[in-house]
């Protein structure tokens, strides 16, 4: 074989490993999303394992709100707070709506994990599920980011169950109302004041301009 | 659940291929392909050989398209827990990395076919592994962690971090394995051809 017929071997040689590697790197690429949804999954997996032993009890009594006033209640968003990216993350209990197949755990108010790029956050506002007629709120993203906890949630219609597992009781929701507000910094909450109830909230699937707000009554509660 | 002796597995095995037309149709279709491959490994039939492996292609297809939602779940499922002893490996599947890390470390060593490169990276990786596996007993042993219990092991934020960084370098240490195996598959490919044609 003459010198130049070894040089285009060679090079040959050398293009097929290099497509070849970067063939494996585009489909790592590909993948690089479903498998940093799979680590997100086995993290909240060990969380909500490590959580079922560590639960605090954490109580907040709130001023109750006013009872005649059935009209709107505006809500703050929760303000960004830089905290270090956590290795176990502290949850005091669950939510889970088998429709839809979520099962996500939620920290305390005060924990500087209640950030919505590490859970499914409680806002400040919100009471928790044991407080008689309070409202217990949850904020998610939605969309296709893997911190996009609430991303199914469009799936979600009235009478649909939705269930949260607290201070070692299990409380059982029923969606009764889902409505639409814009995007302002503030969301009109519009529920019954005389239930305890719980609220969801997100962005409005395809639509970056709206959230949807999902308000469920609690049912039932059975002990653990 | 009691466990039940092997001649009554058999017979339990044979009452469910009765049951449904389905299995006995399946079983019947694989002890044909077996008989054919087994009978034809010394004549080597190259028509024999291309008719079994379509047949058998083709009822894996046939599988997979009637049943594949259970399959992508089963899949799907199996890569979730792959995840899952990747990041928060129990003590067995730990011991089970540190001694495969042993034998991958001995045989490439003590084999002279594996480049100078390999076993650089061999020792590298297997050196930094094992460090990590003593700050893991040490860890075990002052803070008393049942290793038993993988919720015990990882209530220790130093422990977790330990193991998860075992694990990726093992990962790794695979991955820059099947790179390095890889070309030399293509250099070997090449100078084969040389030599042919030379």
């Amino acid at each position: 074989m003459s010198t130049r017929e070894k040089i285009q071997r060679n090079s040959r040689g050398k293009f097929i490993v290099i497509g070849s590697l970067l063939m494996i790197f585009g489909i790592a690429l590909l993948s690089f999303s479903y498998f940093k949804e799979k680590k997100i999954q086995a993290f909240e997996t060990m969380n909500l394992q490590l959580s079922s032993i560590n639960q605090k009890e954490e109580t907040v009594i709130e001023d109750p709100p006013d009872v005649e006033n059935l009209e709107e209640e505006p809500v703050e968003e929760p303000p960004q707070e830089e905290t270090p990216a956590p290795v176990v993350i502290p949850y005091i209990g669950t939510l889970e709506i088998p429709q839809i197949n979520l099962k996500r755990g939620f920290v305390a108010k005060d924990s500087p994990y209640n950030n919505i790029n590490y859970a499914i956050t409680t806002l400040p506002s919100s009471t928790y599920p044991d407080v008689e007629k309070g409202n217990f709120i949850l904020v998610a993203h939605s969309g296709s980011a893997a911190i996009s906890f609430f991303r199914n949630l469009y799936k979600l219609a009235v009478g649909d169950a939705a269930y949260v597992e607290y201070n070692n009781v299990r409380y059982q929701y029923r969606i009764v109302n889902i409505y639409y507000v814009e995007k302002t910094g503030s969301v009109a909450l519009r529920r019954n004041y005389d239930k305890t109830t719980m609220t969801l909230i997100t962005c409005t699937y395809q639509d970056d301009t709206k959230q949807t707000v999902y308000i469920l009554e609690q049912e039932s509660q059975m002990p653990l | 659940m009691i466990p039940i002796s092997l001649f009554e597995q058999f017979i339990k095995f044979g009452e469910l291929l009765l049951s449904n037309p389905l299995y006995l149709g399946l079983f019947i279709i694989f002890v044909l392909l077996f008989l054919f491959q087994f009978l034809n490994v010394k004549r080597r039939n190259v028509v024999v050989q291309i008719f079994v492996s379509v047949l058998f292609l083709g009822l894996m297809a046939f599988v997979i398209l009637g049943y594949r939602e259970s399959i992508l779940t089963g899949l799907d499922y199996l890569i979730e827990r792959l995840v899952l002893n990747l990041y928060f490996p129990s003590f067995i599947i730990y011991m089970i990395v540190i001694l495969f890390s042993y034998l991958i470390f001995v045989y490439t060593t003590f084999h002279k076919k594996f480049s100078s490169i390999v076993k650089k990276i061999n020792t590298g990786f297997f050196t930094f592994i094992q460090f990590l596996f003593c700050v893991f007993l040490i860890i075990v042993i002052t803070e008393k962690i049942d290793i038993s219990s993988r919720i015990a092991m990882y209530q220790s934020q130093d422990l977790t971090m330990v193991l998860q960084m075992s694990m990726i370098l093992f990962l790794l240490w695979l991955l820059a394995l099947v790179v390095a195996y890889y070309i030399k598959l293509i250099r070997k490919y090449f100078t084969k051809k040389e030599k042919l044609q030379s």
